[in-house]
């Protein structure tokens, strides 16, 4: 974990934020967080997945993986909801209206976020599913993180929807690339961090 | 941040300059068209770099020995959590009769 934040993490944090790294020189706008934070360590979930290999009996009907704990998931959610207020608010670095902008766009889009992948689960299983809610409010929260500070509110609903349909649907990516990404860690930080920054790019104001 | 040379009513937007100094230029919805480039060569190159330096650095880690990636098969199917604390961090499930598990009442 040591050697991981140093060589991997410290550099990518350098290049966002340091006045003199080569991403903030070039005009890219990264506030609180997609790349070095959620597309590093989606993208290193995702290599760690393909080193690791699969587990055991992965993909046959001897063992069928699946959360086990929904009440676990809830409590994790809220957890990541409450935290992420200090992750994106705190990222202006001051208690100004910058961080209220921050914090108000990233609850509006966890929120947004929870209730399209609730819809885009009903179409499939006719349920409106906790864990689905659970999952598209992180796939929001992530989605936020690199705009929050930059875009105005009414963008967060956008990044609410295109986020949690895109982690949706990338929840699938790991059965093409047959990497047994155990708890679609790609899925949501990685494509989220990327849909965030892309979605940034049109929406910074 | 904006260089000193171009129009100073594209820089300062309103969000950013929330907190009272900062600067930027914006997105497409202040037809500042280059500021998608900018976002994904940051990703891509973000991506590339992490994904490709994890596999590195595990690599080199699952050579040395007692750092071995992997769990003995063994332990796999104990169940990680008995191998190596020696105790069930879920154990209902560990509990319920095999009868229940073959009428596929649980799997």
């Amino acid at each position: 974990m040591f050697v991981w934040a140093t060589v991997i993490y410290d550099p990518i944090a350098c290049w966002t934020w340091n006045p003199s790294g080569w991403s903030v020189k070039m005009g890219g706008l990264d506030f609180a967080g997609g790349t070095p934070v959620h597309i590093a360590s989606g993208s290193a979930a995702l290599a760690y997945s393909l080193m690791l290999g699969k587990r055991r009996g992965h993909g046959t009907h001897e063992l069928n993986y699946r959360p086990h704990n929904v009440t676990h998931i809830v409590l994790g959610t809220v957890f990541l909801w409450v935290g992420w207020f200090g992750f994106n608010g705190g990222s202006a670095l001051s208690a100004n209206l910058r961080a209220i902008m921050a914090c108000t766009v990233t609850n509006i889009s966890a929120a947004v976020g929870g209730i399209t992948w609730c819809l885009l689960d009903y179409r499939l299983e006719h349920k409106w599913s906790t864990v689905g809610f659970c999952s598209g409010v992180i796939a929001g929260l992530v989605a936020i993180t690199p705009g929050s500070g930059y875009v105005p509110a009414w963008a967060a609903v956008i990044y609410g929807v295109t986020g949690g349909a895109a982690c949706n649907y990338a929840t699938k990516l790991k059965f093409f690339i047959e990497v047994d990404d155990a708890l679609d860690i790609f899925a949501e930080h990685g494509v989220g961090g990327i849909v965030g920054n892309i979605l940034t790019g049109f929406f910074a104001a | 941040m904006c260089e000193p040379e171009p129009d100073l009513s594209l820089c300062s937007d309103y969000i950013a300059a929330l907190d009272g100094s900062y600067e930027i230029r914006g997105g497409w919805i202040n037809h500042h068209w280059a500021q998608l480039a900018y976002q994904v060569a940051d990703s891509v190159a973000g991506f590339a770099y992490a994904f490709g330096g994890t596999c590195i650095i595990l690599f080199l880690m699952n050579l040395i020995p007692g750092l071995s990636l992997r769990a003995s098969e063994q332990a796999e199917i104990m169940g990680i959590d008995d191998a190596e604390l020696g105790e069930f961090a879920v154990s209902y499930y560990k509990h319920i009769p095999q009868s229940w598990t073959e009428s596929n009442m649980i799997i």
